[in-house]
């Protein structure tokens, strides 16, 4: 809905902030213009204490989870990639504290706040709702708040993060997908009934 | 009849005081709820529900569930309506509405019963043999067979409900909640376990349902039933489905099933799906599917009123139904002795048992005799009468051998039959996760052999025919499975179970002997569904069809909707008869998923519509929309194909666009292009290795335009890529191939060249992409950029710079994919939109013309630049496109190198680009036409090559086209020609560069 300083959210005239059910089992909103970046490194030592002097914590090495300090989350996606996601706007000043930590060691940081969109899911039927669209076990048992994951969401690829154990999910997908998993979000919440919050 | 005439009022699990109006063909009835549509039909003494596939006899309802070969029903109205629906598990809800199926005009008179009377002239394989010849007349005949053959008719229109998908996990998934599946749910539930209990019935219990003879641990089989599930529902990690089926078992323990959500419901909330697919990984599976009882195969079986024994009871014990006033019980094992002793006890008349046996003992047989009913051992029903509903039957002895019948007939009067071939386990999913079956000879039924899967059977699946061992089976299946996912726990003390129980023999007789030979005088129905009889078995083994598959082909036994599930086995006995072999020597055929049918609409679920795919859309899509612009679909992208005026057609577009972005200045979205950032020292090195031409000199701040190569060294994506720093580039790729090139790039770097440091990231979304093209475009920019020196020699073409455009932060790349002075502008993508409007709003005194994908698909052919995808088809080289001059001569290597050199591609009449000019000017030649040289009044022809890009080209006034042509390079000058649908067009090659073949334009 966003549109700040000619900024415009890939979810402009699709998703609504306000509205919805009141005895809703699904919440759903849209987090426009969160500063997002793409960390690559080769997951050593030397590249975890350089991460962690610029971030605050280390980048997780531990699979599919999750680090969170205060504002920022880094996302594990691979042995040599993370996601980090940061407030509105400080994108750029981490991005050059990390590349200043990093130093000439072979590293990367990429600035993708406008590649991925960020959705939060939060209410009492999440799990269904999810386990409509992603093939992943997402039981209680088998995934936690703090863990991450990439897959598919219908037919969105998605990174999503478990933000806590009350069904509270942060989903980031490509902007140009954003649009449909809005959309397929809204209809798969049909049968839980569907409120809109804002970010 | 009277209303519910056959309804016994203190039996049954249905609710006597809630009545439930229906319609069965246009007549309205009552049932009760609880009823299916069977039970209440039955309620009301209509048996009549169908008639048989190829000879349209009669038919009446057969069982009490999804094996059900008859009482296929059309369910519903309109667009809701669905065939083929198994009256024994439409449950009842107010105001349903069903039709019979298979009959014109009525149910009650069918014309197509004229079959059955010519019937000698439908032997198996009938449409084989007749329908041959001539073949052109197939599709006459197969009209004709269709109408005549067809069973319910699908709804023409789009499914209106709505479908869900659901993927599950658990530790124990347990099929089936008879004795076994809830015995086996409770001993796994109870130790933590995530257990699935799921069942394809409306209540969970199986044959508990109708079973209220036995005790068990001292209770009712109901208190015991409803005991149990309480107990199971009380673990947290349970889900208990009913009204769930499990429809297929896969590879990994992967298993589907199809859930009724609202099936039953006579008014379905709006915001319910109709039914949900689950999809679940089961670390593992308990199958307590149960069994299903067989028929006896005798003459003229097939009559309404002709029922399975345990369906008799079903009917009787969990609906209340009497099937029948006076019964005739026929059997060849214990198990029909419990019907007759449950019909007697509700007040029906037993006229007597026929057992094929002669030899019977237990407590069943003296049950019977104590409450008088007649026992006839040895003895066989030779015939019965009765057209709509069975009257009557004849009963004789059998010979020792129990292959004929002597003595005199004796007729019996009655209204139902209820026949007991013995139990066939349900084996369906053991079969389809690959489990092999064994035959035992003792049941004459096929029972699990050998697990192939995480899967274990319990229960009457396995052959058990006793509660006690089908719960003890269940407790120790089911703890089996909890341990072997990982749980800890004891299996809960099996309970005492107390029922009749009889001698356990059976006797088998494949095809019950009468007083005439098999086939002649009446029908020996094997499979109802398919109309097919043990003569027609006979006459496929004497013809030659004695492989079980060809059999299964040949006479379409267990084929339909019911997949055979009452005759599989009898007609494999029957098969084994004739070739004198044992059943195991014949085999079986493959039980193939689903279970039972179902609807289409639930594995499409809510992919329809707006969600059948994604539709990607640009940061600048709504400006496009609003501005009228036509789309096309590139990928998953929608781009701008074109955007006409008012009245214009789209030729008339095009070329405005095509004239304004050279001649003043057009613009276009080009966002969708791939992109892919790539750091590292060793990038530059990795370019080199990817693209066909030398990247490692390429300085900062420039763009370089490259192809790659598969290793086959067929052209694979083409793009411009720029070093912004020393370790450092921006790749562009196609739009479509973006994903390819990524996983291509990451796939050599982790796999071949682990040791090269170097990063790929995808940006394609990170940047808004606006091109601005003609020679007007430097100008336009200037208006809007003040902090990067425009001049050709500050900014060459090929060049790169960051700024700002109107006031956001921008690289703006001097590259060209139309010939043209031309600049592609990247912003962020949240500003596309803000600075295609300031582009907009500032070129309009240069009557800036937005321009689409068509304009720039002509634009660029004007120069003769390829699209890969489209000048190429993956058997395309750089040399064949005339692109020799970008393959590197000097580098040791890159990818594709080394087949450039095979001898293949080496050869001079490969299909090469060329030019193809018409002599028409206005003629536009169809892409995809193909070229001659030596034409033909009528094909045959040589095919030399097709013509693969074809525009008008306002800029050029004339048509132009490129093409791929045999040796084409050499041809040029030639005459040949594109024979098309009523004419041919005669063309002349040239070189592929119809417009400013210098190059000038670009550099300007």
């Amino acid at each position: 809905m966003a549109e700040i300083n000619q900024a415009r959210s890939p979810l402009a005239g699709v998703a609504s902030s306000e509205g919805g059910s009141s005895e809703a089992g699904i919440r759903l909103t849209e987090r426009p213009f969160l500063g997002k970046l793409v960390l690559r490194g080769d997951g050593g030592d030397g590249f975890l204490k350089a991460a962690d002097a610029a971030l605050g914590t280390a980048p997780p090495i531990e699979p599919n989870t999750a680090a969170t300090i205060e504002e920022v989350s880094i996302l594990w996606h691979s042995p040599d990639e993370w996601l980090i996601v940061t407030a509105t706007s400080a994108e750029t000043e981490l991005a050059n504290r990390l590349r200043e930590t990093l130093g000439s060691m072979h590293a990367a940081v990429i600035d993708v706040s406008d590649s991925l969109v960020a959705l939060r899911l939060s209410g009492s039927s999440t799990g269904s709702l999810l386990a409509k669209g992603c093939a992943l076990d997402l039981h209680p048992r088998a995934f936690g708040p703090g863990q991450c994951a990439q897959t598919h969401l219908a037919s969105a690829l998605v990174t999503l993060h478990q933000i806590d154990d009350t069904g509270t999910w942060d989903i980031f997908v490509r902007a140009s997908f954003a649009p449909y998993l809005w959309r397929w979000l809204e209809d798969a919440s049909l049968e839980y009934g569907l409120a809109y919050g804002t970010g | 009849m009277s209303p519910q005439s056959h309804r016994v009022t203190e039996r049954g699990r249905t609710d006597k005081t809630r009545l439930i109006p229906f319609k069965f063909d246009g007549r309205d009835y009552v049932g009760q709820a609880g009823d299916t549509l069977a039970s209440a039909l039955l309620a009301n003494g209509v048996h009549l529900v169908g008639r048989g596939f190829k000879y349209h006899r009669p038919r009446g309802i057969l069982s009490a569930g999804s094996e059900e070969p008859n009482a296929l029903i059309q369910l519903g109205q309109g667009q809701r309506s669905e065939p083929n629906t198994r009256a024994t598990q439409i449950e009842l809800f107010e105001g349903l509405v069903a039709e019979s199926q298979n009959r014109w005009p009525s149910l009650a008179f069918d014309i197509g019963e004229a079959n059955n009377l010519v019937s000698r002239l439908l032997p198996s394989g009938f449409y084989y043999k007749t329908f041959m010849w001539p073949a052109s007349w197939w599709e006459k005949y197969e009209h004709m067979i269709r109408r005549a053959a067809g069973l319910g008719k699908a709804p023409v229109g789009r499914d209106p409900d709505r479908y869900e998908k659901h993927h599950a996990h658990c530790d124990v998934l347990v099929v089936g909640s008879g004795p076994a599946g809830l015995a086996a749910a409770l001993a796994a539930a109870r130790t933590g376990a995530r257990v699935i209990l799921a069942d394809e019935q409306s209540e969970l219990g199986g044959g508990l349902l109708s079973n209220s003879e036995a005790t068990i641990a001292g209770k009712s089989t109901e208190a015991w039933r409803s005991d149990t599930i309480a107990a199971i529902e009380a673990c947290e990690a349970a889900t208990l489905l009913p009204r769930t089926t499990v429809t297929g078992y896969y590879d990994h323990n992967y298993l589907t099933m199809v859930e009724r959500v609202t099936d039953h419901l006579a008014n379905p909330p709006a915001h319910l799906p109709r039914q949900r697919l689950w999809k679940v990984r089961a670390k593992r599976v308990v199958l307590a599917t149960g069994a299903i009882e067989r028929p006896l195969v005798f003459r003229d079986n097939d009559r309404p009123g002709i029922m399975l024994s345990s369906a008799v009871r079903t009917y009787l014990q969990r609906y209340g139904v009497l099937s029948g006033r006076r019964a005739l019980v026929f059997t060849n094992n214990d198990d029909a002795y419990r019907t007759a002793l449950s019909l007697k006890e509700a007040g029906g008349v037993v006229a007597a048992i026929v057992d094929l046996r002669i030899e019977v003992s237990g407590a069943l047989l003296d049950a019977a005799r104590a409450k008088g009913i007649e026992v006839l051992l040895g003895h066989a029903v030779v015939a019965t009468k009765g057209h709509k509903h069975v009257r009557s039957v004849s009963v004789m002895a059998l010979t020792g051998a129990g292959d004929g019948v002597q003595g005199l007939a004796r007729e019996i009067e009655c209204d139902l039959i209820a026949m007991a071939g013995g139990w066939n386990p349900t084996v369906h999913l053991l079969s389809q996760s690959r489990g092999k079956l064994s035959w035992n000879e003792d049941l004459g039924a096929f029972v699990p052999g050998q697990s192939f899967q995480a899967e274990t059977s319990a229960g009457s699946c396995t052959g058990a025919l006793e509660t006690a061992d089908c719960i003890r089976q269940g407790l120790k299946a089911g703890m089996d499975a909890a341990r072997a996912a990982g749980f800890k726990g004891r299996a809960p003390a099996a309970p005492k179970v107390e029922e009749h129980s009889g001698s356990g023999g059976m006797r088998l007789i494949w095809t019950v002997p009468s007083t005439r030979p098999v086939g002649r005088g009446g029908k020996h129905f094997v499979d109802f569904q398919n109309d097919v009889t043990a003569a027609d078995i006979r006459l496929a083994a004497r013809e030659g069809y004695q492989s079980v598959e060809h059999l299964k082909r040949y006479t379409t036994t267990g084929m339909g909707t019911d997949q055979g599930k009452t005759s599989n086995v009898n007609a494999l006995a029957i098969l084994g008869d004739v070739l004198s072999s044992d059943i195991p020597g014949v085999g079986t055929t493959t039980f193939r998923a689903p279970f039972t049918p179902s609807a289409i609409g639930l594995y499409a679920a809510r992919n329809v519509g707006e969600f059948f795919d994604p539709e990607r859309r640009t940061m600048i899509d709504e400006w496009h929309r609003e501005a009228g612009a036509k789309f096309e679909h590139v990928g998953q992208w929608m781009r701008a194909w074109y955007y006409p005026k008012p009245g214009e057609a789209q030729r008339q577009a095009v070329d405005r666009e095509v004239k304004a972005a050279r001649d003043g200045v057009g613009i276009m979205d080009a966002s969708t292009l791939g992109k892919i950032d790539i750091q590292g020292p060793d990038a530059a090195e990795f370019l080199n290795r990817v693209y066909t031409n030398a990247w490692l000199k390429l300085g900062i701040g420039r763009c370089r335009y490259g192809l790659m190569l598969h290793e086959d060294a067929m052209v694979f994506d083409d793009g411009v890529t720029t070093r912004l720093a020393e370790n450092h580039f921006h790749m562009t790729t196609t739009t479509g191939g973006a994903a390819g090139v990524l996983d291509w790039l990451e796939e050599w770097r982790q796999t071949e060249w682990p040791e090269m440091k170097v990063h790929f990231t995808s940006v394609t979304e990170q940047w808004a992409v606006v091109s601005i093209c003609g020679r007007k475009s430097r100008e336009l920019l200037a208006e809007l950029c003040d902090d990067i020196d425009l001049s050709g020699e500050a900014f060459p073409f090929m060049a790169m710079r960051e700024g700002t455009v109107s006031g956001l932060p921008a690289r703006v790349f001097r590259i060209s994919f139309t010939g043209e002075l031309s600049y592609e502008i990247n912003v962020a993508a949240r500003h596309g939109l803000a600075l295609w409007r300031a582009l907009m709003a500032a070129g309009e005194k240069h009557a800036i013309t937005p321009y689409g994908t068509e304009a720039m698909h002509v634009l660029r052919a004007e120069k003769g630049f390829i699209i890969v995808g489209q000048e190429t088809d993956g058997t395309v080289g750089p040399d064949d496109l005339g692109m020799d001059w970008i393959v590197s001569k000097k580098k040791p290597d890159f990818i594709g190198r080394r087949s450039l050199a095979r001898p293949d591609m080496l050869k001079p009449d490969r299909k090469q680009l060329v030019g193809l000019l018409t002599d028409d000017p206005n003629e536009v030649l169809p892409e995809g036409g193909q070229i001659v040289a030596d034409l033909k009044p009528a094909p045959p022809m040589e095919m030399l090559g097709h013509i693969t890009s074809s525009y008008y080209s306002p800029n050029c006034g004339h048509s132009i086209a490129m093409a791929l042509i045999k040796g084409g390079r050499a041809r040029t000058g030639e005459k040949l020609f594109v024979p098309l649908d009523g004419k041919t067009v005669s063309v002349r090659v040239v070189e592929p560069k119809f417009f400013d073949p210098e190059g000038e334009r670009a550099n300007g």
